[in-house]
């Protein structure tokens, strides 16, 4: 891992643990303000941020800081451990320390502020030993009349065993409960569990031990304590008796309880004082006055909770359709045309909000793609030493942003397209010297933005493509026929076809191509299309045009007999009415004339084989990829989606003609039409499968 | 150590995931099953092999499904309850089944030796079968032979394209 | 191919883990865990060489990670080291006592955890019953 990374990292998380100190102190302070005990679970919580902090900065060298930290974990410990009591002054000095591990943090590279700060630290930790030589309490008794066995006494972590001991000493139950759990789903059951305990007593330790049958099952048991007596802890746990186990019989305690005091038994005593904390604590005292900004300006995010915040935007969008054809219908109806236009009003106000919304989440999950071209200009600098050439690499537009996911994906097809540049476009210096070229190749990739998309090209004035070659090839291998009409076009996006190799097409005896068939199924996975564009014997440029986000893309939905499909907008020109009475035939191929040109046609129901409806009206979609155009026939038109585009998993990953799947609200998944894959297979008139 | 999935008479214990389909029993080890989900809405695939019945949409991920009934050439599950969603390897498939049972914990000399299936499809999925001293016996499955199958399949039609 | 489990809830300390235990060279999967929860759920699915687990952890701890893998025959032939901050001798010792092979402490220097780990595995293969 490399150094910056791995300081942004611990900064990051650094971060994260004084945040949640910040929020323990407050709660803490809060506590301590209405004149009650300290929760022993917050500061648990606060002892294990110490800990953390502790083994973090001594793992990266801070070692003042780690110090720090390790003075504080001290004085937490001792408050877990009832050794000593907390009141505001304690809680003033955490404050001190997290504001100056904080400060500490944004210093980092600053040595001559970091060895300031270090004084600071060094008068707090004489402060905070002071705080600490004031007033103890002896721990209380440890002997163990507790009758567990050994191995789940072995282990209890110390603070878990003085939790055992405490709730001994108070004279409360002690329970071992057993509870089986099918391992492919026992978080859900084992917190409901302890949500369950917890309301009743305390949950002291939890166990895991294999189950009866270990490939499938897994025991949990817990350690408990509470004033309830086996029978009523069996009824309200719903678990049978005999899975609870007396470990430690406490004084007779009255089994009625009620849910208030239960959960107040669990705040346990530092000092021998019985006060309840209130259900809702007052105003607790302010936060102490340090800056709130975090240092570095970025937040950590799992992309997983992206995901889900993509996911939760993309169906309140669905909704949102939905809701707006309730009021296009009530609208409609005479008796509530009323109630149907104030509908449509909100609507269009919540249309708005939500699109806002959407930008806004979007926005977090876009990554500029530097990080991609950085990682590509490596690789080229490697690739110039093993290939010999001389070549230099252009990079435009490393701050154009994608949604983080697409840019994920798009690593391996451009990699792929770059390296084809080099090894297969490009010619040895001998050769280009011999065609009056500068010895020098060139690759450059830009990129940039253009409406709803992004384009990556990648150009190279190497060799092109050799029309003819790739003809020949393509004969050899029956994907054309002998005297078909091919244009300059269709004959370059030949080179998309599995079975023609980019070796073949760029004419050169050396080496393997890669498949750009593979690219361009990646590309289409990520919603988006790649065109090629060549002049032998000057320069190739291949272009890859993607939504700007994966998350939410338009698309058109058509239906076709008892199905139906997405097509991405951003392929679709326009779409008609057809009456199948103006479609011509020629040469087995479909043909409708659309403003004096033939427009091909291709009836979807064909090609994914299809029980049509009976004929009714047919409408086409006309799709256009780079200057191709086709039309699909479909029956039905149903209107625009925002759609959020999914792959097939598994091992139909690869379907021709189908680029992925997206969820239409309730009515399952709706596959996702490759338009680039369609156009070429009507171009070059394959028949379907 | 053998993979995770295959076992036999030799191994001491294995758990198998209790199938109905078509009306008989099948079992599949439990380690490679994800989970089960209540049979959702399935959407057909075009272009795929035989064996594949359609996709269905899972909490955004969207799997392919096999009816086990037909692949095994017992009676179709089309009408299942259940999808019982596999992971073998990294890769993820779907079985419609009529119902998921409950788990079966096998004991090794309550295994025997296939019964010769009519049907040629049948038979190599099947890995063994276990006797119930009360009950119908379960054919134990062998998925990663199903994924096999699909996977040829789908790359037949390829190269035929 | 040597089969690793890191057990670790600080995403920082993890990956300098992980990104150390990759380099080795031994050829190596290593597999990562958050939580010791999810520990529970990956060890089923895989025969494990060395598991490398932290202590201090918010579901379960370490230790009884640490007893619940001793306590199932199908892992007898995983080494387990713990890598935990010296807070608690008590917890050094409980460890070693409840079946874990090292203690490794931390602030540790990268290399002593690489050689830990080799020493870990190459002891792992010589032993009857332990995964190819």
């Amino acid at each position: 891992m490399s150094g910056d990374k791995a300081q942004r990292e611990f900064v990051s998380e650094v971060e994260d643990i004084l945040e949640r100190m910040r929020d323990d102190i407050a709660r803490l302070a809060e506590g301590v303000g209405a004149g009650a005990a300290a929760d022993p679970r917050i500061v648990n919580g606060l002892f294990r941020s110490a800990h953390s902090l502790k083994g973090l900065s001594g793992m990266f060298g801070f070692d003042a800081m780690s110090e720090l930290a390790h003075h504080l974990e001290d004085v937490l410990d001792g408050l877990r451990m009832g050794r000593s009591t907390l009141d505001h002054d304690g809680l003033s000095l955490f404050d001190e320390a997290v504001t100056l591990i904080s400060s500490l943090v944004g210093k980092l590279d600053d040595d001559r502020a970091r060895s300031d700060a270090e004084e600071s630290i060094a008068t707090l930790m004489e402060r905070v030993d002071a705080w600490v030589a004031g007033p103890t309490e002896s721990d209380g008794s440890r002997e163990s009349e507790v009758d567990l066995p050994a191995a789940v006494l072995r282990a209890l972590t110390e603070y878990e065993e003085h939790r055992l001991h405490e709730n001994v000493a108070a004279g409360r139950n002690v329970f071992l409960a057993d509870s089986d759990f099918e391992i492919l789903s026992f978080e859900e059951g084992l917190s409901e569990l302890n949500e369950a305990i917890q309301a009743l007593g305390e949950p002291i330790s939890t166990l895991p031990s294999p189950g009866e049958s270990p490939d499938s099952q897994i025991r949990f048991s817990i350690l408990l304590a509470t004033t309830l007596d086996r029978d009523s802890l069996a009824e309200q746990l719903d678990l049978p008796a005999e899975q609870l186990h007396l470990v430690f019989e406490g004084e007779a305690q009255p089994a009625a309880l009620t849910d208030a005091a239960a959960t107040e038994a669990t705040a346990s005593e530092v000092e021998p004082r019985n006060e309840q904390t209130p259900a809702d604590p007052g105003p607790g005292s302010e936060p102490s006055e340090s800056s709130l900004k975090s240092i570095s300006d970025t937040v950590r995010v799992d992309i997983r909770k992206l995901d889900e915040l993509m996911n939760l935007v993309g169906e309140l969008v669905i909704q949102r359709a939905s809701i707006r054809k309730i009021a296009e219908t009530l609208a409609t109806e005479p008796a509530t045309a009323r109630v149907g236009a104030e509908l449509e009003k909100v609507h269009r106000s919540l249309e708005r909000k939500l699109a806002d919304l959407q930008a806004s989440v979007l926005d977090v999950r876009m990554v500029p793609l530097r990080q991609v071209f950085d990682k590509i200009s490596r690789v080229a600098r490697r690739l110039r030493v093993d290939l010999g050439k001389e070549v230099r690499l252009d990079i435009r537009g490393a701050d154009t942003e994608l949604d983080k996911l697409i840019v994920e994906d798009l690593v391996d097809p451009l990699m792929h397209v770059v390296r084809n540049a080099f090894d297969h476009a490009i010619e040895d210096p001998g050769e280009r010297e011999s065609c009056g070229k500068p010895v020098e190749g060139r690759v450059r990739i830009e990129a940039f933005q253009r409406g709803n998309d992004v384009v990556i090209q990648v150009s190279d004035d190497g060799r092109g493509i050799d029309a003819d070659k790739v003809l020949e090839r393509a004969l050899e291998r029956g994907l054309v026929t002998e005297g078909q009409e091919l244009s300059p076009r269709e004959i370059l996006d030949l080179v998309f076809h599995p079975g023609i190799s980019t070796r073949e097409a760029v004419s050169t005896t050396s080496g393997r191509g890669v498949g750009m068939d593979v690219v361009r199924s990646n590309i289409a996975a990520l919603g988006g299309i790649v065109t090629i564009e060549s002049e032998p014997g000057r320069y190739t440029t291949i272009s890859m045009t993607l939504p700007i986000t994966l998350a939410i893309m338009q698309a058109l939905i058509v239906g076709v007999g008892s199905q139906r499909f997405a097509i991405p907008l951003n392929s679709v020109r326009e779409t008609l009415l057809v009456d199948p009475q103006e479609i011509q035939s020629s040469d087995g191929r479909e043909l409708l004339n659309l403003r004096g040109e033939p427009l091909l046609l291709r009836r979807l129901s064909r090609e994914f084989d299809i029980e049509p409806s009976d004929a009714g009206k047919l409408s086409a979609v006309v799709l256009g990829i780079g200057d191709s155009r086709m039309g699909l026939l479909v029956e039905r038109l149903e209107g625009q989606q925002d759609a959020v585009i999914k792959p097939i998993q598994g091992p139909v990953s690869r379907v021709r003609g189908v680029a992925g799947a997206t969820e239409l609200g309730e009515q399952g998944a709706v596959l996702v039409l490759d338009v680039s894959a369609l156009v070429e297979d009507a171009l070059r008139g394959r028949e379907a499968a | 150590m053998a993979a995770a999935s295959s076992f036999s008479a030799e191994d001491p214990v294995a758990d198998l995931a209790c199938l109905e389909a078509g009306g008989q029993r099948y079992g599949v080890d439990v380690v490679l099953v994800r989970e089960i989900v209540r049979a959702p809405e399935l959407t057909p695939l075009p272009r795929s092999p035989e064996l594949v019945e359609g996709v269905i949409d899972l909490r955004g991920a969207v799997i392919p499904v096999v009816d086990l009934g037909r692949a095994l050439g017992s009676g179709s599950c089309a009408d299942g309850l259940h999808v019982v969603v596999l992971e073998i390897d990294d890769m993820v498939l779907g079985l419609r089944v009529d119902a998921a049972v409950d788990v079966l914990s096998v004991l090794p000399d309550s295994l025997g030796e296939p019964p010769a299936l009519t049907t040629a499809a049948g038979y190599e999925l099947v890995r063994a079968i276990v006797r119930q001293p009360s009950g119908h016996p379960v054919l134990a499955l062998a998925p990663e032979q199903l994924v096999e199958r699909i996977y040829r399949s789908a790359l037949d039609r390829e190269g035929a394209a | 191919m040597q089969r690793i489990l890191v057990v670790e809830d600080s995403a920082t300390m993890r990956s300098l883990i992980v990104s150390t235990l990759e380099d080795l060279d031994d050829l190596v999967k290593v597999d990562e865990a958050e939580s010791g929860f999810e520990a529970l759920r990956l060890l089923p699915r895989d025969d494990y060489d060395l598991i490398v687990t932290d202590i201090n952890m918010p579901d379960i701890n370490g230790l009884e990670l640490v007893s619940f893998v001793r306590r199932d025959p199908k892992h007898a032939g995983a080494r387990l080291l713990i890598v935990s901050t010296e807070g608690s001798d008590r917890d050094r010792e409980k460890g070693l006592e409840l079946g874990a092979d090292a203690y490794l402490v931390k602030p540790f220097d990268p290399g002593e955890l690489a050689r830990i780990a080799t020493e870990l595995l190459a002891s792992g293969s010589e032993s009857p019953g332990s995964s190819d």
